[in-house]
């Protein structure tokens, strides 16, 4: 019997290149780099002198040994309060998400995945417990190119999708859920306890990595619910109605003014859009199959 | 301000506040964008044969979101003047 072999963990000091953007990520702690090297792709892996944001993943000062914890530092500042070391690799994807949602406010950024499929973007906006990263892992595996599970990154010249992929995040049930949908997928360390319950996540395909730098313009909207024992159901919403449910996904619709307005409108004036209802996997991804093509 | 098929979205640049509003409503809100009313000039116009009362009522709730008028069911005589 041969044991599977892990990918060699990411160097200590590395620049990532996600999407648009360039990270400095200094990963103090052994199980970092080793989720870092499970979950990203290498080609990720780039060298230079620049980089938008400079993040650090490592143990605050005296909690080293006696119930450890880990500590997500942006530029040197500490934003948040240590967590059990046990739930480091899930800090640094969270604290990622935050660095993106906080600063990069070129782009209107909504929480919402984003995935593209013949050269167009399908934007499902949705809050937590919609059943929205268990719907993007396992489209994102059947024919969906993945651009992000958390943030779309909506450009205000063009309104064109940016992809920023990153590792899928997984909780609680829909963890076992992807592990039997996805046999053979890669998934990173268990974070238990955390303030979302026990977190996981899944390594994006590979597709997604490699092209990560082809844009894409909206085509779809649909809003994701997971209902237990529910028909995979679209039903097209209003446009005005949808473009307020948009605005309150907006990471920062409201600081961005008039020009926040206008992406979202012409977003919302250009894609199709619905709710989307689902209480099986298999049911969603044959509807999506029929349902969003160009 | 913004038109779909169902309804308009408006930005108010003063407060960064979005509303959603009727297209009757938006259409209004043009007409005052050209002519301002004040509150009593307004209510002449809207009592005109093409709005019943009930139409009067939800189009001046309306405008009151966005602050160009004050609501129906508060006291008339504080009514701002309506400038957009």
């Amino acid at each position: 019997m041969t044991t599977p072999r892990l990918p060699p963990p990411f160097p200590a000091d590395c620049l990532l290149e996600l999407g648009p953007f360039r990270v400095h990520v200094q990963a103090d702690l052994p199980e970092v780099r080793t989720g870092l090297g499970l979950l990203y792709d290498r080609c990720c892996l780039v060298t230079g002198d620049f980089a938008d944001y400079h993040v650090r993943l490592a143990s605050p000062r005296g909690r080293r040994w006696v119930r450890p914890q880990a500590q997500f530092y942006f530029d040197g500042h500490t934003p948040f309060k240590p967590l059990p070391r046990e739930q480091a690799y899930a800090m640094l994807e969270w604290g990622l998400n935050w660095t993106v949602a906080a600063h990069a406010h070129r782009y209107l950024m909504l929480h919402a995945a984003v995935l593209e499929r013949h050269g167009f973007a399908l934007v499902m906006p949705a809050p937590p417990g919609s059943g929205k990263s268990t719907l993007t892992a396992a489209l994102s595996y059947h024919g969906w190119r993945l651009f992000s599970d958390e943030i779309a990154l909506i450009d205000r010249r063009d309104g064109t999708l940016h992809p920023m992929p990153r590792p899928v995040s997984l909780k609680n049930a829909s963890i076992e859920v992807i592990r039997d949908f996805l046999p053979g997928c890669t998934l990173g360390p268990i974070a238990r306890d955390t303030a979302k319950g026990t977190v996981c996540h899944l390594k994006p395909h590979a597709d997604s990595y490699l092209r990560m730098k082809q844009t894409a313009p909206p085509r779809w909207i649909a809003f994701p619910r997971w209902v237990e024992g529910a028909a995979a159901t679209l039903t097209p919403v209003p446009r005005a109605q949808a473009f307020m449910r948009l605005a309150e996904q907006g990471f920062n619709y409201s600081l961005l003014g008039a020009s926040g307005f206008e992406t979202l409108a012409d977003m919302t004036a250009s894609c199709e859009i619905y709710d989307f209802q689902y209480g099986d996997l298999s049911e969603a991804l044959s509807l999506f199959e029929r349902h969003f093509t160009p | 301000m913004r038109r779909f098929e169902d309804a308009a979205v408006v930005l108010d640049e003063a407060t960064g506040d979005t509303h959603r509003m009727s297209l009757l409503a938006a259409n209004l809100l043009d007409t005052l964008r050209v002519e301002p009313l004040e509150p009593s000039q307004l209510a002449a116009r809207l009592v005109e044969p093409d709005f019943d009362t009930d139409q009067c009522f939800a189009l001046l709730q309306e405008l009151s979101v966005l602050g160009l008028v004050t609501s129906p069911d508060d006291d008339t005589s504080a009514s701002p003047a309506i400038s957009c």
